[in-house]
């Protein structure tokens, strides 16, 4: 009987009808009409003509009387029917309609699509790898422009501000390499041991003056902080930040309030912290529609408040991705004209911290702090205690004074003044000087800044400071501070400089095929006191190694990419010379792609190790110790 | 001292005989206008002069001060302790600039008891700094006060090196006057000041000092440390009960009655009503008097006053005991009815005696005794109101600005009258207006509003009056840093009391400029203004005034009605209201024949009321 009715009801009707029974939540097909028998092979059931997975999902989605939000396609020979699913009297039906034509030509399209999308982003990739070679040179001679002596001080500051904006430029075209390179999964991290500290600092000093320009209020929180060494690979997590703090900033209206928190749990014991962080703001906020689609890439809300604002559509994607392959997680949270909060939940190794020495130099000394903030001052003064440094807190200049008084009559005396910068109830560059004439020119002034010291630099150290500590404060940069005031400090600071910048009697072999980034490096390193040759190309050093006799050369420096012969292969023929240097030469690679695979690769062919464009001074200067310092040692 | 010391010192002497408008209180006032005109004038040429001294003679010398002969050393400082005159203060700024100068000189060329000297100095200077900008409840100085009484206190530890007996005082004093840097009113500044007292009195009853320095004069040095002591009875009048202050105040206002009363013995003359008032007070807050006691040893005291004392001891019975018996009295609920009477008796005197002061003393320390008093005024319903107190017994003080007020004052006044007829919608929001119906039908209310405002606005400059009419040369810049508080001063005085609260956002904001963009202070936001338009008004009227008067208008130039109008126009949208800047613009006629006559009906009316019946 009930046949009968399925078919008296499906089986006259021109399109494939399928009807399936459900029992204890399964699903078996217990008819189709005529047209669907014709799509089954051999009057069979049209589930086994179609592919595997498409048959599940048919039998999945009639046992749940439900269609899935995106359409289900059956393929079956040429021919493409979109599945309607629908209950009816206890059974589900299925219609299957031709969809063929228009699932075809969608397909067409989509494989252009792809094609062109594969185009771009292989155009933008080379166009960002030129753009590099430019901004090679100008990093690098404002690098030297800012080691010149005579530099005047407003030139120093715009000087710098060059050096951290094109670094900054850098990093969006590294933008586009690293999508590129991440969708290919090509992306490796490279973790290394670090400061929590330093890495906050260059964060805060882009994300800063970013909300200052626009402005909005910029609020760092930091939660707790077990240990502050930590093993990460530091570019991409600045990456990170910065993508996430720039988007808050761009979607964040005058006014606003930007909330950057920061907290690592875990010991250095067990050798595990987690760091969870989270960028907040009081912005325009998302769609629900827009946040399931938020970190796919070059995905961008289509309101007309952002319409105008720019951007790739790629840095949360590429947060995403960089995130997880950290081993970590991501998610958002957003409400329209409310605001976003993003959060980053990420897993590291810890490294030990070696508190000995400061402990040694800084133990049993005395401190004036004023900050008008007591809690502020409070968790200086328990950092310098781990030290085992004494603070007395001031929470105004007349506080400060009191205690510079008191010393004076007891007898007793402080071994340095930190100060904030904005205490309450002063103009810190009136305070400043009458605590150097009244302290004498020996005794040390920290001035504990938020943000870019080095805008006031010239005022504050006019002023009477001799050092900057950045807050929020961070034990190691606290402890280094004062340690570099101690009579141990000195001399350990005299000592590598006084090293450090003079490799004299080396000579180095430098290859690099662009003539202006030569003249760069060139300049670099004769301000190190090495004497350096130079080749165009792999063949022409090659050339030169093999004519020079043995041990004229102490080091050299090989770019990768250079036309005639490559680094690479230069590097494994010389590797191959039958010559007594020949193996043991240390052969550094300077590439542009500073990639993991990049570095293995030069490895590979034999080099020792590699230092990437643009070069940094400290960098190059540590590779030349590491070498030079070594085979003159 | 120098030949242009000298000179700057005599200028500076005559400056102040021309600008002593108290002088007499003139029979033919059109022709005290004219004589006025004419000091100004003369003023102002001395001030050109003594600018000109300073800036040919002195800044060479000060911009390298560590290489001056010690000669020229020494010749300064003739010239800062000339300058300073006890405790005259014929020119506080400079001697501090001195002072600073000195203390350079001295500390660059390790000349140690000079370098004492300069800290001791300098700081008091500081202090008296510090005392003027107190008004406005600023303490910029306080620190810096205690660094350098601190430093020179510190030598204390190589007392025997120094040899000097006057270098020995200073440090002594110095460890004294460091309590000086603090207060008494937040926790930490009291707990500094017990302290710096403490030290002190420790050094100053130590006989070792005495044997060592048996000169020094140890009977003055404590007796103003007990002095500064007595001093926390602030802490006691809010409340305080820590045994230790109490004890320690007993014993200072002990010690000072008593010498107090020995002196007196000796002199033949009556002790202080001050300290014996403090005396009693101390017995007050320690239990042995109780507040009825305390009212009627005020009252006999005040009985006791000589009613035509006219020096400072007059004043502080006059002026003074009322504000304290006003004081106690409120602290207890049902006395204010009680002694309501007595009070507004005390008041009535008050009036009375300040119409009756002589010429040659109306200065300015009456108007801050008054502004100090009027801290603890009390107003009853059916006596006088605060804001009466302030314009009948304050403003008309100095005449000179009385008319500077009341020219303000009128100004404004055209200026509102002229835009409630042509643009009564500019001002919907004062007074609460919601449209300009309502502005019509209130007009009176809001040009009432609107004078008292404009009497009312400087208020505060009162209390830094001696940065303004005393001024012998150009500003400095820390001058005019400390002047720029006087709006501070205005707010806190206009705080005082529910019925002149409203004029508090003009006295804040009148010199802050209308878009923001620049005038000070920063804390005054027009658009928190609940009554904007009115602060607008009075900001234009005041500049304007200003700019007429060679006294008031900082370039020392008396400008025209039509040059002082195309200032304001040139001004308008930025620092003035555009709409009200332009009506005011337009008034050119009206505002010239204003000035024909009421520039001296204002000054007869400034001494009429100084001198009312």
């Amino acid at each position: 009987m009930k046949m009968e009715r399925i078919e008296q009801m499906w089986g006259a009707i021109s399109i494939p009808a399928l009807c399936f029974e459900i029992k204890d939540g399964k699903s078996a097909l217990v008819y189709q009409n005529g047209e669907a028998g014709r799509l089954g092979k051999d009057g069979g059931s049209v589930l086994d003509a179609m592919p595997g997975g498409e048959a599940e999902e048919c039998l999945l989605q009639s046992a749940a009387f439900a269609n899935r939000p995106d359409p289900l396609f059956c393929h079956l020979g040429q021919a493409v029917y979109s599945a309607v699913f629908f209950p009816w009297e206890g059974y589900c039906v299925c219609l299957l309609h031709d969809v063929s034509s228009y699932y075809h030509d969608v397909q067409n399209k989509l494989d252009e699509a792809v094609m062109a999308s594969r185009a771009k982003t292989s155009f933008l990739s080379e166009m960002s790898h030129d753009i590099r070679t430019p901004m090679n040179a100008i990093i690098g001679i404002t690098d030297i422009a800012l080691m010149q002596e005579e530099t005047p001080p407003r030139i120093r500051e715009y000087l710098s501000k060059i050096k951290t904006a094109s670094g900054h430029m850098m990093s969006i075209i590294n933008e586009v390499l690293d999508m590129s390179k991440i969708e290919s999964g090509k992306v490796a991290l490279q973790p290394e041991e670090c400061d929590i500290a330093d890495i906050l600092h260059e964060i805060l000093i882009v994300a800063r003056p970013q909300a200052d320009e626009k402005n909005q209020h910029f609020v760092f929180e930091l939660g707790r902080m077990d240990c502050e060494r930590i093993v990460v690979d530091g570019v991409r997590f600045k990456q990170i930040c910065l993508n996430l703090l720039s988007n808050a900033i761009k979607f964040t209206p005058s006014g606003g309030t930007v909330t950057l928190f920061v907290e690592i749990t875990g010991d250095e014991d067990s050798g595990k912290a987690v760091l969870d962080l989270s960028v907040r703001d009081t912005g325009i906020g998302m769609s629900k529609e827009f946040l399931s689609r938020v970190f796919q890439p070059f995905e961008r809300e289509q309101s007309l408040t952002i319409s105008k604002i720019q951007g790739t559509g790629l840095g949360m994607s590429i947060a995403k991705n960089l995130v997880e392959l950290m081993g970590g997680s991501i998610r958002v949270e957003s409400e329209m004209g409310k605001g976003t909060c993003f959060y980053i939940h990420v897993p590291f190794k810890t490294a030990k911290v070696n508190l000995e020495e400061y402990r040694a130099a800084l133990g049993g000394r005395r401190i004036l702090l004023m900050d008008s903030s007591p809690e502020e001052a409070r968790a200086a003064a328990d950092m310098l205690e781990r030290i085992g440094v004494s603070a007395d807190l001031a929470q105004n200049p007349e506080q400060a004074v009191s205690f510079i008084n008191e010393a004076a009559f007891a007898d007793t005396e402080y071994f340095a003044f930190l100060t904030a910068e904005k205490t309450k109830d002063v103009e810190m560059l009136s305070f400043l000087p009458e605590v150097r004439r009244r302290m004498g020119d020996d005794f040390p002034i920290f001035l504990l800044y938020e943000g870019d010291w080095k805008q006031t630099e010239y005022m504050y150290t006019r002023a009477g400071v001799d050092a900057f500590i950045p807050v929020p404060l961070f034990c190691n940069r606290l402890y280094a501070g004062l340690y570099a005031f101690t009579g141990a400090g000195r001399s350990a600071q005299e000592g590598v400089s006084a090293q450090s910048r003079n490799f004299g009697g080396s000579r180095i072999l430098l290859v690099e095929d662009n003539e202006l980034n030569r003249e760069i490096a060139l300049e670099l390193l004769e301000m190190t006191g090495v004497s350096v040759e130079t080749a165009a190309n792999g063949q022409e050093a090659l050339d030169k190694f093999e004519s020079a006799p043995p041990f004229h050369y102490d080091l050299i420096l090989m770019d990768i990419q250079m036309p005639v012969m490559n680094g690479l292969d230069a590097t494994r023929a010389l590797r191959a010379l039958e010559r007594p240097d020949a193996a043991s030469i240390p052969v550094v690679a300077m590439t542009a792609n500073a990639f993991v695979e990049d570095i293995r690769n030069s490895l590979d062919a034999g080099m020792n190790a590699h230092v990437s464009k643009p070069l940094d001074m400290e960098v190059l200067f540590a590779c030349l110790e590491s070498f030079l310092g070594r085979a003159r040692g | 001292m120098r030949e242009y010391q000298e000179r700057y010192i005599e200028n500076l002497k005559r400056i102040m005989e021309l600008a002593d408008v108290s002088e007499r209180v003139p029979e033919d006032v059109a022709l005290f206008v004219e004589q006025r005109r004419r000091k100004n004038l003369a003023i102002n040429s001395l001030i050109a002069e003594n600018t000109a001294l300073l800036r040919q003679n002195l800044m060479p010398l000060l911009d390298d001060i560590v290489s001056a002969t010690q000669e020229d050393a020494a010749q300064l400082e003739d010239f800062a302790e000339h300058l300073m005159q006890g405790v005259q203060q014929l020119d506080l700024l400079l001697n501090y600039t001195l002072r600073n100068a000195l203390l350079a000189y001295a500390r660059k060329n390790k000349k140690r008891d000079m370098l004492i000297r300069q800290l001791y100095h300098t700081g008091m200077a500081l202090f008296y700094m510090q005392e003027i900008i107190g008004h406005a409840e600023r303490y910029d100085y306080r620190w810096k006060m205690s660094m350098l009484f601190g430093e020179a206190a510190s030598y204390i530890k190589k007392y025997d090196e120094i040899e000097d007996v006057d270098t020995r005082g200073y440090i002594h004093r110095s460890m004294a006057n460091l309590a000086l840097a603090y207060g008494w009113t937040e926790p930490e500044d009291i707990r500094l000041k017990n302290r710096a007292i403490k030290r002190s009195f420790q050094i100053l009853t130590d006989e070792r000092y005495h044997e060592k320095t048996p000169s020094l004069p140890w009977d003055v040095y404590l007796y103003k440390s007990h002095q500064e002591r007595t001093t926390a009875m602030q802490l006691l009048r809010r409340g305080e009960t820590d045994p230790e202050v109490v004890r320690d105040v007993m014993e200072s206002a002990e010690y000072v009655w008593k010498r107090q009363l020995e002196n007196s013995e000796k002199k033949g003359t009556r002790p202080s009503e001050r300290w014996m008032l403090e005396y009693d007070i101390a017995q007050y807050h320690c239990g042995v008097l109780n507040l009825s006691q305390l009212l009627k040893s005020m009252e006999k005291a005040y009985l006791d006053r000589e009613k035509d004392d006219f020096s400072e001891r007059g004043l502080w019975s006059h002026i003074y005991l009322p504000a304290f018996y006003a004081e106690y009295m409120a602290r207890e609920a049902p006395m204010v009815g009680k002694k309501k009477r007595v009070l507004l008796y005390m008041y009535s005197e008050t009036i009375k005696y300040v119409q009756r002061v002589p010429n040659g003393q109306l200065n300015s320390r009456l108007t801050t005794f008054l502004l100090e008093s009027f801290k603890s005024f009390v107003e009853y319903p059916d006596g006088l109101q605060a804001k009466d107190f302030l314009l009948d017994l304050v403003v008309c003080r100095d005449p000179d600005i009385y008319v500077y007020l009341r020219l303000t004052a009128d100004f404004s006044r055209m200026i509102l009258e002229e835009a409630i007829r042509r643009t009564p919608e500019q001002l919907v929001g004062a007074l609460g207006c919601r449209d300009a119906d309502q502005v019509r039908e209130r007009s009176d209310e809001l040009l009432r509003f609107t004078y008292e405002c404009a009497m009312l606005h400087d208020i505060g400059t009162f209390l830094f009056e001696r940065l303004v009419t005393l001024a012998a040369r150009d500003r400095f810049q820390e001058e005019e840093k400390m002047y720029r508080y006087h709006v501070y001063a205005g707010q806190i005085i206009l705080s005082r009391f529910a019925s002149t609260q409203k004029y508090m956002p003009t006295a804040l904001g009148h010199h802050r400029w209308y878009d923001g963009s620049g005038g000070y202070p920063e804390e005054y936001v027009r658009e928190e203004d609940p009554n904007r338009q009115v602060t607008d008004i009075v900001a234009i009227a005041a500049y304007f005034t200003g700019l007429m008067d060679s006294k008031f208008n900082d370039g020392r130039k008396e400008l025209s009605v039509e040059e002082a109008l195309s200032n304001v126009r040139a001004q308008a949208g930025t620092r003035f209201s555009p709409v009200f800047a332009e009506l005011f613009a337009g008034m050119q006629k009206e505002l010239e024949a204003y000035m024909e006559t009421n520039v001296v009906r204002a000054y007869a009316d400034a001494f009429d009321q100084l001198r009312q019946p």
